[in-house]
């Protein structure tokens, strides 16, 4: 049996459900339980479950002693149906249904028709009953399965035109989730290179990330839409637990490289990722945390600033890092050295380190490291093992990208970490 | 039929009737267009029901592991439980135990290891 805290009642259900035990005995404590002292735990064992207002230890004892039921016992395969057609009824009685439901992003959607949805279909060759991919809230939870048309659908509700749909699909095919659940409030980005930046008109430059960049929006809020409603929708509570929310997480930023703005010696990130230059390609990232902006750096003290900028963002669990360089700060990189985005990439992952003690003091550290570390999975196992104040290099995920309209001598850290890459033309 | 135990996926049943209740209470939807649109949601996967453990009837001369599975505070929150247990249940043993690699992680032998004891869990999951 398990004993869960209280916020998570409904999502650890869920999952009981999902793992074919859905009356799994379980026990809920108040919370947190993570950074109470141990006098403040033995009051909540000797306490009551505040789910069920029953003496925690009681229950235990109840729940590991008390026969099966039927239903407890019972195996076999559920299959789960769901209703193909909604309505008819009004737009706005459709639309709170679906608000309800947490199949939008509780802003207005275009009512997806079949008309309209047929429509949709006619900016890909594929078919509609064609699986695309599967997603899942997080790594742990079941994977759903979604096709062309609940991408189309998800396209059109989010207002996007047949000439967008290719590059949806592209994003469909990629399986990431712009939503992840994780209690970190992630978000997401992609980043488009190739013919289709020009065909669809995919800003790089001022406001690439937002606010003005329409065909990027547009693909974005339907990236959003799939990403809630590819796993049944984005329930609080049971499929979306971030703590905070994230402004980013509305619409992702959806936008191009400035492959114009590429110093010589730095490729397109679609080339880096072993694509042709004239391909048109889309690279997602997750993980996405914040956007921090720093004016150009000084040949006094690049270095000390670097490592202080990208080393001060974020847990040092997560190891994604993406560098968005507008095309003005290039000169004074390539100045300190940087003639590729790899050698800049690598400095980072040398450089931006931490010292071990710190390290696993981190509690996301101790959350996701620490049982590979004790189960011998390198590096961490030899993190664990090293002097106090070793440096940790955490970061293994660190991608650059050369965007904005130069109105500035800026750039940015995202905590964001790079996924896939995906050919939009096999979607066309 | 097995039914989700969140509102996620709402009976059919009652999805009609909210329909046509919302319709009925509606004067000017008379006057409004009516749309029959397609359901956005992708498909789940079916569920393999399992059976749970049985259980005994008594804690008495039983060995429970108390499991952490590594998130914040777990391994805490247990061994103030295992206080608890040696004070308040002197008859049972309980053994503590982290479980092995990240949280998701399958740990198989320490499963055999609490079977071949005819042992009980309790895993504590912190946060």
């Amino acid at each position: 049996m398990g004993v869960i805290i209280d916020v998570l009642a409904d999502l650890v259900r869920d999952k009981a459900y999902e793992e074919g035990m859905p009356a799994l005995r379980l026990v809920f404590t108040p919370t947190p339980v993570g950074g109470k002292t141990p006098k403040e735990l033995a009051a909540y064992i000797a306490g009551n479950d505040p789910v069920t207002k029953k003496p925690l230890m009681q229950e235990i004892v109840d729940d590991l002693t008390r026969p099966l039921n039927d239903e407890e016992k019972k195996t076999g395969t559920v299959k789960r149906e769901k209703k193909r057609l909604i309505g008819p009824d009004t737009s706005d009685n459709i639309q709170k249904y679906f608000d309800d439901r947490f199949w939008t992003d509780q802003l207005p959607i275009i009512m997806p028709t079949q008309e309209r949805v047929n429509a949709m279909l006619k900016g890909t060759h594929h078919k509609p009953d064609e699986v695309v991919g599967r997603m899942r809230v997080t790594g742990e939870r079941e994977a759903w399965q979604y096709t062309v048309e609940t991408v189309a659908i998800n396209a059109v509700m989010a207002g996007a035109k047949p000439e967008h749909f290719p590059a949806i699909l592209a994003l469909a095919a990629s399986q990431t989730n712009a939503h992840s659940s994780s209690t970190s409030s992630m978000a997401a980005m992609a980043v488009f290179n190739g013919k289709i930046v020009n065909d669809l008109q995919l800003n790089s430059s001022t406001g690439a990330l937002g606010l003005y960049n329409n065909a990027g929006a547009l693909i974005g809020r339907a990236w959003s839409l799939l990403s809630m409603n590819a796993t049944g929708g984005s329930v609080p509570g049971h499929t979306y637990e971030g703590v905070q929310g994230n402004p980013m997480a509305d619409v992702p930023a959806v936008f191009a490289e400035n492959v114009a703005g590429l110093p010589p010696g730095w490729k397109p990130l679609s080339v880096q990722k072993g694509f042709q230059p004239d391909e048109s390609v889309v690279s997602t990232f997750d993980g996405c945390q914040s956007q921090n902006t720093m004016m150009v750096l000084q040949d006094e003290d690049w270095q000390w600033a670097l490592k202080r900028i990208i080393g001060g963002l974020g847990s040092p669990q997560r190891g994604g890092k993406l560098l968005l360089i507008d095309p003005a700060v290039t000169p004074p990189l390539l100045r300190f050295g940087f003639d590729t985005k790899e050698k800049l990439i690598n400095w980072v992952k040398e450089n931006v380190t931490m010292p071990k003690q710190h390290y696993w003091l981190d509690q996301e550290v101790i959350n996701y490291k620490l049982g590979p570390a004790r189960a011998g999975q390198e590096p961490y196992a030899s993190w664990l093992k090293a002097a106090d104040d070793a440096p940790i290099p955490y970061l293994n995920n660190v991608e650059v990208v050369v965007v904005g309209g130069s109105g500035n001598i800026r750039w940015s850290v995202n905590e964001c970490a790079y996924r896939r890459s995906v050919k939009v033309d096999d979607w066309r | 039929m097995l039914t989700r135990p969140s509102s996620r996926l709402a009976p059919h049943g009652l999805i009609l009737f909210a329909l046509a209740m919302a319709c009925a209470g509606t004067a000017a939807a008379a006057d409004e267009p009516l749309y029959t649109v397609l359901n956005p949601t992708g498909n789940p996967p079916p569920i393999e029901r399992r059976a749970m453990a049985p259980r005994p009837a008594s804690l008495s001369g039983k060995t429970v592991y108390l499991v952490d599975e590594t998130f914040d505070g777990g391994d805490k929150f247990l061994l103030e439980m295992q206080k608890y247990m040696a004070a308040n249940m002197p008859d049972v043993k309980t053994v503590f135990r982290a479980k092995k690699g990240a949280y998701a992680a399958d740990d198989p032998d320490l499963w055999k290891e609490i079977k071949s004891v005819n042992g009980l869990m309790i895993m504590a999951i912190g946060h």
